[in-house]
Formats: structure tokens, C-alpha cells, sequence
């Protein structure tokens, strides 16, 4: 594509030198790169917010980062991180404009961390983007990166939903009130039925998978933790496929827009909750206080961590991600 | 039978918790599952969220209460059950609040046999072989080794209408049926009987078969 190459120009270059040239922490290299999905269910529950300060903080701790804008609808991931409205973006290469997701890649003021924005007409994207969406997971992980940091899209479709169960991690915000809360359960529900679907061993056990699935169901599942009951019974073998499944859905949750000290708490119970409704293991990785920083940055169009480095926020979006990296714990108060 | 639950799970809680742990899994459970909880909205209906809070206070009955927690753990094998194990961990717990003289709890905890048997190693021979429990198997032990009700049960830190009880194999109207197995154990310990928790197994089965269990579906 010409027109692309002549809008990249020089500073594509110099920002794979860069790029390359990051010395990064031995434990961390890999061969590939680690792609961590942010979801949450629901539309400005600080999606964006997380995976542009994550994706920040990777970056300037000396890691190769790509942050990719996937709400085709309502993207502006690129604004979080300051970066000017690009004229490119997935759209390009779902139409197959590009066939090098690398192309899209744009820098950032924060050397180590490019980012691709969203697409800017979503109207015939998000069809064909489900048909890209397998090309688009193995395009990802042949790019020169040490962390992707995917901003999914509000909303529990099949498609933000598969984004969220392929990747290595996922974070799922949410927001301590009624309407977040639901979002997310609806979020968590649709991921363990299609993690579930989508498992060929488990083909056979399709029509009981979704037969549980309706919460009016004859069954007797009353919760999806009972369906895990009823196939060991029809058949031990796929009972154990079942569990192994189930235990790769294991979200990080963050509590955000924190204001009390039980707003803290709820974290842990809705990860307690996950276990006894849906037996899956979520995690609680920590939480960030409602703070006027975060809109103050975003009118600067800079991430919190750039603008703020010694508030609050950025205290405990840090902490967030050495315990997201595993380097720390997830310490609250009790 | 049926698998008995984990009381643990219901407080979200592993068996390695201390007693304090427990105390804050209650209460956060209490919480998460009450009428307006955040946490659980949408998930649970007023009803479903009833019956969840019944099973956390029953859960806690147990665990909140550290000998009960150690019968049920005991009774669960989470812990290999020895009477002197439980002995030690009452001396230290003891120890942690009262600090009575140590020397002085471990004389009560001896307890020379009352009454004099001479020794009979036929019984003592039954005794080794024995295939199944009874009440009156026990009673006949017990007497045999020398001990009245009430040494029994102050060697296995248990209530003497407790020893009765299970004497007389008409237990459960004084204690919650989950420590059944954990006492039958303890008192096996106690008197020397071997194989304790394959024998404690025989016991519960025909109590059980004759329907004396009726309200411990559960075990
Ligand atoms: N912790 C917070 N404190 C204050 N405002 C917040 C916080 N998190 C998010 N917001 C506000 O909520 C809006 C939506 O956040 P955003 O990250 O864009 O959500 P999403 O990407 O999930 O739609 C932002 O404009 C921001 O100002
Ligand atoms: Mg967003």
C-alpha cells in the first residue's frame, strides 16, 4: 500500500530501532509475545484506562509493548495514550488494505510502547472482523513484541468474548454498582459457555451445554456449576475435559472507580462468587480509587502514570501490574 | 455414600486457615450473600441467597469453634487424627490464653486406669482382629483397659454423655453427626484399638443401615 507508506514515513523506522534496541529484564524474554485481553461488559467501566496506563507501565519497565484498540465501535484507546487520531488503523487491515499488522503500528511518547488504533468505520468491520479473527490471533503472535494489551469493546458478543478467552490473560473492570456487577457476570457466563462450545472433545455434549445455558432450563442446572455434575455423570472422560477446561478461564478482576472501603472488599467477593456459581478461579488483582487524575489526564490526553506519577492512581495502577506480572502480590486490607 | 461436603469451600476458605481467617471468611461470606449484596446481584435470587447463608452459619457452627474444626478435620482426613496430636494442639491452645502450669494439664491428661483387669490375651487378640465396631464392642474395650466413662472422656477431651452415647449406639441427639467419625477415632486411639479410621467406617454403616442416622444424610 503506498498511501500507508508514505503516511509511516521516518518515524516508523526509528521507532522499531528503538523498539529493538529495549534491554529488557532476562526473566522476562520470550519468544513470543504474551497478549493480555481488558474486558469488562460494559462501556466506560475503564477499559481503556487500564490498557493504556498497563501497557504505559510495561513499556517503561524496559518491555517490548503493542497496545491494540479492539472497540471497532467506540474506539479511543489512542486518545488515552496520547496519541493524535491516526489515519489508519485495524480497519485497514481487515479489509485487507494491509496484510502487515505492523504497518499499523504507531509510536507513542513512550519509547518501547506503539499502539494500533481502532478501526474508524466500524460499520462493515465488525462482521469481517469475525471472519479475521483466527488470522488476526496467529498475525499477533509473529510480531516483535514482549506484551500485547488488547482495549476489548463493551458488551458480551461472541466475538469480544473468543478475543477475551484466546488470550494468555484477561482483566475484566468493573465497577462497584448493580449495572458493572451484572455486565460482568453476563461477561464471565458467556466466556465459560464458549470456551465450552468452542472445544471440539466436547462436541458431543453440545445440545446439554446449551440446554444449561437457558437459565430456564429443564435440566436442573441451577447454576453452571452444576453442569459440570451432570456430564461427569453422563460420561467421566469429558467430565475431566470439562474441569481442564474450565480452569484455563481464570480472569483477573479489578474493582475500579473505588470510593469506600467496602468498594475494596467487593473484589473479593465476586471472586468468591465465581467459584461457588461458575467453579472458576477468578483473581483478585487489585483495585483503583475514583479520582479526579484520571479525568484531568484524559484531557491532556496523557495516561494517568505519564501525567500523575506520584498520585494515588498511579501508585495503585502500578501495584496492579506487578500483580498482574506476578511480581507481587495482591495485598489489601482485610 | 455420599461425598460430604467441604465446609471449607463454603466459606471460600482452604483447610490451612487460621481461626481468625475463618472469623473474616464468615463475615465476608455473610455479606456477599445477604439481600442487597452487590457482589452476588444478579446471580441469586432471595431464595437461592437463603439457603446459601444457611449453609455458611452451618459451615461456621463447625469451623468458628476450634475443637469442632478439629473433630471435622479429623473426620474429613484432612489431618491424621491421634488423640495425643489433639491433645498437644489443646495444651497449646490452652496455653495461649490461660497459661496454666504445663506440667500441671499434662498430669490431667493422665489418667491411670481405675479399675484393676487383669490381662487376657484372647480379648486382647479379638481386640487386634477386630473386623467391625459395635457400642457394646467399646464398652467392653473400655472396661477391659481399665477406665471408667468419665477417664474416657477426659483422655479424649469429649463430653461423658458423648462416650455413652456411642456405648449405647444412640448417638447424635447431643452432637452434630459430623463429628461422629472424628469421635469414634479419637475413643479407638484412646483405648488402643488398631486400625481406627477402617473400624470408626463399620461403625457408622450399620447405624446407618439401621437407620439411626436418619437425620445425617450427610455422612
Ligand atoms: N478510577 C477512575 N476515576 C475517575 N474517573 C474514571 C475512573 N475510571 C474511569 N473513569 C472515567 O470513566 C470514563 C470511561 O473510562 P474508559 O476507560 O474510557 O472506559 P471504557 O474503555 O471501559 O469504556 C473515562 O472518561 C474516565 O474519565
Ligand atoms: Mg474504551
Amino acid at each position: 500500500m503506498e498511501g500507508l507508506d508514505s503516511i509511516f514515513s521516518v518515524s516508523k523506522e526509528e521507532t522499531l530501532q528503538k523498539v529493538q534496541q529495549q534491554p529488557y529484564a532476562k526473566k522476562d524474554l520470550r519468544n513470543w509475545p504474551r497478549i493480555w485481553a481488558v474486558g469488562g461488559g460494559k462501556g466506560g467501566v475503564g477499559k481503556s484506562l487500564i490498557s493504556a496506563n498497563f501497557s504505559w507501565l510495561l513499556a517503561q519497565e524496559g518491555k517490548r509493548v503493542l497496545a491494540i484498540d479492539l472497540d471497532l465501535g467506540g474506539s479511543n484507546l489512542h486518545t488515552c495514550l496520547g496519541v493524535n487520531p491516526p489515519r489508519y488503523g485495524l480497519g485497514d487491515w481487515i479489509h485487507r488494505r494491509t496484510d502487515n499488522l505492523f504497518d499499523l503500528a504507531t509510536p507513542t511518547a513512550q519509547p518501547g510502547l506503539m499502539m494500533i488504533s481502532g478501526s474508524s468505520d466500524p460499520l462493515s468491520v465488525t462482521s469481517q472482523m469475525e471472519e479475521r479473527k483466527k488470522d488476526l490471533f496467529s498475525e499477533l503472535t509473529n510480531l516483535p513484541f514482549d506484551e500485547i494489551v488488547l482495549d476489548l469493546g463493551a458488551g458480551s458478543t461472541a466475538l469480544t468474548i473468543d478475543f477475551f478467552n484466546c488470550a494468555d490473560e484477561g482483566i475484566l473492570s468493573i465497577l462497584p454498582e448493580p449495572t458493572s456487577v451484572e455486565n460482568a457476570y453476563r461477561f464471565i457466563r458467556m466466556a465459560y459457555y464458549r470456551k465450552l462450545l468452542l472445544c471440539p472433545e466436547l462436541k458431543n455434549f453440545m445440545p446439554v451445554i446449551e440446554e444449561g445455558a437457558d437459565t430456564k432450563n429443564t435440566l436442573g442446572v441451577r447454576s453452571p456449576s452444576d453442569l459440570k455434575e451432570i456430564i461427569s455423570r453422563l460420561d467421566p472422560v469429558a467430565g475431566e475435559v470439562f474441569e481442564r477446561e474450565l480452569a484455563k478461564i481464570k480472569p483477573n478482576i479489578v474493582v475500579n472507580q473505588v470510593r469506600t472501603s467496602q468498594d475494596i472488599e467487593i473484589g473479593k467477593s465476586i471472586c468468591g462468587v465465581c467459584r461457588r456459581y461458575f467453579g472458576i478461579n477468578a483473581r483478585y488483582a487489585g483495585y483503583i480509587d475514583y479520582e479526579n487524575s484520571v479525568w484531568k489526564a484524559v484531557r491532556m490526553k496523557r495516561p494517568a502514570v505519564a501525567e500523575f506519577p506520584r498520585s494515588i492512581l498511579a501508585a495503585r495502577i502500578s501495584r496492579l501490574t506487578k500483580a498482574l506480572l506476578g511480581e507481587e502480590s495482591a495485598i489489601f486490607p482485610r | 455414600m455420599q461425598k460430604r461436603k467441604n465446609l471449607y469451600l463454603v466459606l471460600d476458605l482452604t483447610q490451612h486457615c487460621s481461626q481468625n481467617d475463618i472469623l473474616h471468611a464468615y463475615n465476608r461470606a455473610k455479606t456477599t450473600y445477604s439481600r442487597d449484596s452487590l457482589a452476588s446481584y444478579s446471580l441469586y435470587d432471595d431464595n437461592a441467597k437463603e439457603g446459601i447463608l444457611k449453609e455458611i452459619e452451618d459451615a461456621y457452627f463447625v469451623l468458628g469453634d476450634a475443637r469442632k474444626r478439629q473433630a471435622y478435620d479429623i473426620a474429613m482426613g484432612f489431618v491424621e487424627g491421634s488423640s495425643e496430636q489433639i491433645q498437644n494442639n489443646f495444651a497449646h491452645d490452652t496455653h495461649s490464653f490461660t497459661k496454666p502450669e504445663p506440667k500441671e494439664y499434662k498430669k490431667k491428661l493422665e489418667i491411670t486406669p481405675q479399675i484393676k483387669v487383669d490381662k487376657n490375651p484372647a480379648f486382647e487378640e479379638e481386640i487386634q482382629n477386630a473386623k467391625s465396631l459395635t457400642g457394646a464392642f467399646i464398652r467392653a474395650i473400655r472396661i477391659y483397659r481399665g477406665y471408667t466413662e468419665d477417664q474416657l472422656a477426659g483422655l479424649c477431651q469429649l463430653k461423658t454423655d458423648h462416650i455413652l452415647a456411642l456405648e449405647e449406639e444412640r448417638p447424635l441427639n447431643l452432637h452434630h453427626p459430623v463429628y461422629l467419625r472424628g469421635h469414634l477415632i479419637l475413643i479407638c486411639e484412646a483405648l488402643q484399638i488398631p486400625r481406627t479410621a477402617e473400624l470408626a467406617k463399620t461403625y457408622i454403616v450399620k447405624l446407618q443401615q439401621e437407620d439411626k442416622l436418619a437425620r445425617s444424610k450427610s455422612l
